[in-house]
């Protein structure tokens, strides 16, 4: 959920940036001057943004430019009619998704924020205002400009964190292929680093394919691990226990010597530990044990 | 079939298939621990099959209790034999280190009956 869905929570960050009504007055009044400025405004922040690396990437047809332009000016006016409403954060929300989905560096974000900020606060400035009355101003539009870019920041980085832990899931899933090679036998080859949590990946889609297929061998083929340490040691000697208890023999395959070096000197019980050499001797040995006999034509 | 405290007994040619209730408690498997050895005395079973398949949670003294009966029905001549362990259970029980303690245990009732008879 987004951690700014409702205005209960927009109350508090309100709070907590210390926007009160005065600021909302402030901004207001500020806005006034801008009204008349805004295309000079536009105009100005789309030549600096002409010599940024993003521009190409981002804006390059002028179809999208002239669009942009429009999105930027309704921007900058509903900033300074400063209606701090569900409405009005819906639509800063709406950016950052915006944002997240087209890819747009946060660095160009903020410079883009720091560069409008600057436009706004001096060079479109016509100097009408008292130096107090101006200070109170600058001051306003900045807590409003900082409020725009936490709301946006958040929603980019809830859906940039959602995305990576939905692909997270999938390599995940696609880390653990336990694979029926025969009736009753199952195989799982293992590639890569074994950490805590790929362990415990490992345990939960072992021991589930085992229950659905009632599988008598479960093959775990580890040639493709290089390093193991303790915690994931004993997280395969749990899955291994947990197999034996489910009725299935587990047979582990492909140790290589630094591994086996490795689970002696941890001093890992193996008593329980069937292992063969390769894969090709595990598949053989499976076999004996379901009862299975291949012979050459 | 017969019901005792914390499971269900069923006789089957050889085999006395035991079938565990949900909760199993080390008092509850002293209870049925006499009606069990009593039966495996009085009709020569020469399998005590216990069905594990709806028990949900079991902890390591439960465990050991449910061992220790099956030690005891071995001393007697009696095959103790386990099926059905669900793989959240199996998980829990081999995470606080308990093994199978060499007694043969099988994916489930059925299995277990048609590789004994065989």
């Amino acid at each position: 959920m987004n951690k700014f869905e409702t205005l209960a929570d927009l109350d508090s960050l309100k709070h907590m940036l210390k926007i009160d009504e005065t600021t909302v007055a402030a901004v207001q009044r500020y806005g006034q001057i801008m009204d008349s400025k805004m295309p000079e405004l536009i105009e100005q922040f789309y030549l600096w943004m002409s010599d940024t690396e993003f521009f190409s990437r981002f804006f390059a047809e002028e179809r999208k430019i002239a669009r942009v332009k429009q999105a930027l000016e309704s921007y900058w006016r509903e900033l300074f009619i400063c209606n701090l409403d569900q409405n009005y954060f819906d639509s800063r929300r709406s950016l950052g998704e915006l944002h997240a989905h087209i890819g747009l560096p946060v660095t160009a974000y903020f410079a883009a924020m720091d560069v409008s900020l600057s436009l706004i606060l001096n060079d479109c400035y016509d100097g009408s205002l008292s130096d107090s009355d101006y200070h109170q101003c600058q001051m306003a539009v900045m807590k409003i400009c900082h409020l725009d870019t936490t709301i946006v920041i958040e929603t980019y980085n809830q859906i940039v964190a959602r995305r990576i832990s939905n692909q997270t899931a999938s390599l995940v899933a696609m880390s653990t292929p336990v694979t029926v090679l025969w009736d009753e036998i199952l195989l799982l080859p293992i590639v890569g680093i074994i950490d805590s949590s790929r362990a415990h990946e490992i345990m939960e889609s072992s021991l589930s394919t085992i229950s659905r297929t009632s599988a008598k061998v479960f093959i775990f083929d580890i040639s493709g691990v290089s390093v193991v340490d303790t915690e994931v040691a004993n997280h395969l000697m749990k899955i291994i226990r947990a197999a034996e208890l489910m009725g299935c023999m587990c047979i582990t395959s492909g140790l290589s010597a630094s591994i086996a070096q490795t689970i002696v000197e941890l001093g890992i019980d193996t008593s329980r530990m069937t292992t063969t050499a390769n894969l090709r001797n595990a598949v053989e040995l499976a076999f004996v044990k379901v009862g299975v006999h291949i012979e050459k034509e | 079939m017969e019901q005792q405290a914390g499971c269900v007994m069923n006789r089957m040619n050889d085999f006395l298939i035991i079938t565990l209730f949900a909760h199993l408690t080390v008092e509850s498997i002293a209870e049925m621990s006499q009606q069990i050895l009593g039966d495996l005395e009085e009709r020569y079973s020469r399998f005590a099959l216990f069905d594990l398949s709806a028990v949900k949670l079991m902890d390591t003294d439960d465990y050991s209790a449910l061992i220790s009966l099956s030690r005891r029905a071995e001393l007697m001549g009696v095959t103790p034999v386990m099926a059905g362990f669900k793989p959240e259970l199996a998980a829990a029980l081999a995470t606080l280190g308990a093994h199978s303690h060499g007694i043969a245990i099988y994916a489930n009732v059925e299995i277990a009956i048609a590789e004994l008879q065989a």
